[in-house]
């Protein structure tokens, strides 16, 4: 209750900082547009505003299940089969430390406008903190219970089921805090470099036709969509993991 | 249960145990007692199947400790309760049945009544006490009925008085049950209060220094702490304890 709290301080406080600081400064609407001008263009432009934002959400969250379905097969491959880890390691690594902005434009070279480079970018941006908290929590097993297991003869798909899975599951909920918010950021970067929908597309768009209103409202949208992404995963952690003391909690 | 000639390094340079000859009859409880690092644990963990002896042979029932895990025949309780933290009290407990396939005497419910803990089943670990930890965490080594009970120090990360108050509770317990066990511990109260047979082992490289009978009748109760008998026996026992101590330092 209390961060829902926090939240909607942050929500009160910004329009008020924002005009604020369009009052302080003498810079003109144009510009920095001030907040009730923005409200005013997303009621009007509501309509063209869903439909790309709608957009920009079909690519996060269609490239965010790709990227958890090979973050799961990866984890748990690399659990039972060490060589695979060692392998797939240090690819993971370099892939993930290749600037975005550069595979993203190879990509869009590559493969033009289409859902694929899009998809591969927001794969790209979440799949390695999702791999490696999963992966460190399949493994973040107390050893002590490992024992109580196997003097149980426990199968392995049963050690995964009730004691392997349940250990990393906060780990996953932790990677997804960080990776699906990174989701909807990747999808943007995506649209920014080519495309004919979505928020990205409406940034460049913005910039192109000196729209400072239309890129806040952008920004604006972009930011609620992630900060709403948290608080939900956030709330989820707190209702399924109630087994979890407050000291994990935290 | 029959161990023979049972030794245990690590590598070249660290003997944990070396020749321990011992027969423990059916019913029958016994005590092993000794300074840290004299391999009370390895001891037990051999027993229970989770390592293997570098040479000798321990036989449980007549097969060995796996095959005797194989058939629910072990039950472990280790120092540290081995719980799933995802999981209440009641299914804690009811796992060690739905892995072992066992059909228990009792119901879980009736178990963890009598191990005090029935206002308690629907708690998660971390809503427990240490001590009623410890009961839940010995009620999952109890409830599929094992032929052989393994106590590793199960109440060493307790107060004094909880300790005492569990030890009485599990002379109980095991008293009713008829069960052979094996009791890993520091204490040589706990030891008089719960075995039949105390073994002292030597410090590094653990031998069976000397067995030592305990004619108290089961189950023990709290008087039975200030009788001359048993203060005199608890005093052998020490005696014992820092002979063996001193002779290896020596």
């Amino acid at each position: 209750m209390k961060e829902i709290l926090n939240y909607f301080l942050v929500m009160i406080s910004l329009p008020i900082i924002w005009l604020i600081a369009v009052k302080c400064s003498s810079l003109p609407s144009s510009v920095l547009p001030p907040p009730d001008m923005v409200a005013s263009l997303i009621w009007e432009e509501r309509a063209n505003l869903l439909t790309h934002t709608l957009a920009t959400l079909k690519i996060a969250l269609i490239g965010y299940a790709i990227s958890n379905v090979i973050t799961l097969a990866l984890s748990i491959s690399f659990l039972y089969f060490r060589p695979l880890e060692d392998f797939i390691t240090p690819w993971a690594v370099v892939i993930k430390n290749v600037p975005y902005v550069t595979v993203a434009s190879v990509l869009i070279v590559t493969m033009g406008d289409t859902i694929a480079p899009k998809l591969i970018i927001v794969v790209l941006v979440t799949f390695f903190p999702l791999l490696a908290n999963l992966k460190k929590g399949l493994r973040a097993v107390d050893p002590v219970l490992l024992d109580r297991m196997q003097t149980l003869h426990a199968s392995r798909w049963q050690v995964f089921r009730k004691v392997r899975w349940p250990a990393a599951l906060p780990y996953y909920m932790a990677g997804h805090e960080i990776a699906f918010t990174a989701s909807i950021i990747g999808a943007i970067i995506a649209e920014w470099f080519f495309s004919s929908q979505g928020l990205g597309y409406l940034i460049v768009q913005s910039i192109t036709e000196y729209r400072a209103d239309r890129l806040y409202a952008v920004t604006f949208i972009a930011s609620t969509l992630s900060v709403l992404v948290y608080i939900g995963i956030r709330a989820a952690d707190r209702h399924f993991f109630k087994w979890k003391s407050d000291a994990q909690k935290d | 249960m029959s161990v023979c000639e049972l030794s245990k390094n690590y590598g070249d340079k660290v003997q944990a145990l070396a020749q321990i000859n011992l027969d423990i009859a059916e019913g029958e409880f016994v005590a092993f007692i000794g300074p840290s690092g004299c391999g009370k644990t390895t001891m037990l963990r051999i027993l229970a199947g989770l390592e293997a002896p570098s040479s000798g042979t321990v036989e449980i029932f007549g097969q060995s400790p796996k095959a005797a895990c194989k058939q629910g025949a072990i039950g472990v309780a280790f120092q540290q309760a081995a719980l799933v933290p995802s999981l209440t009290a009641r299914r804690n407990v009811a796992l060690s049945l739905e892995i072992t396939g066992a059909q228990p005497k009792h119901s879980v419910e009736t178990l963890l009544s009598q191990f005090g803990i029935g206002a308690f089943m629907d708690s998660y670990p971390h809503e427990l006490s240490g001590g009623m930890q410890q009961r839940v965490n010995i009620a999952c080594a109890l409830v599929h009925d094992p032929k052989l009970i393994l106590l590793d120090e199960p109440f060493g990360a307790l107060d004094e008085l909880t300790r005492e108050s569990l030890g009485e509770w599990l002379s109980g317990i095991l008293n009713a049950s008829k069960q052979t066990g094996v009791l890993i511990t520091h204490s040589v109260d706990e030891a008089v209060m719960l075995a039949d047979r105390i073994v002292i082992l030597s410090p590094r490289p653990g031998e069976i220094a000397e067995i030592v009978d305990v004619p108290f009748a089961q189950p023990r109760k709290r008087a039975l702490r200030s009788q001359s008998d048993y203060l005199k026996l608890v005093a052998e026992v020490r005696e014992s304890l820092y002979a063996v101590s001193e002779e290896a330092l020596r």
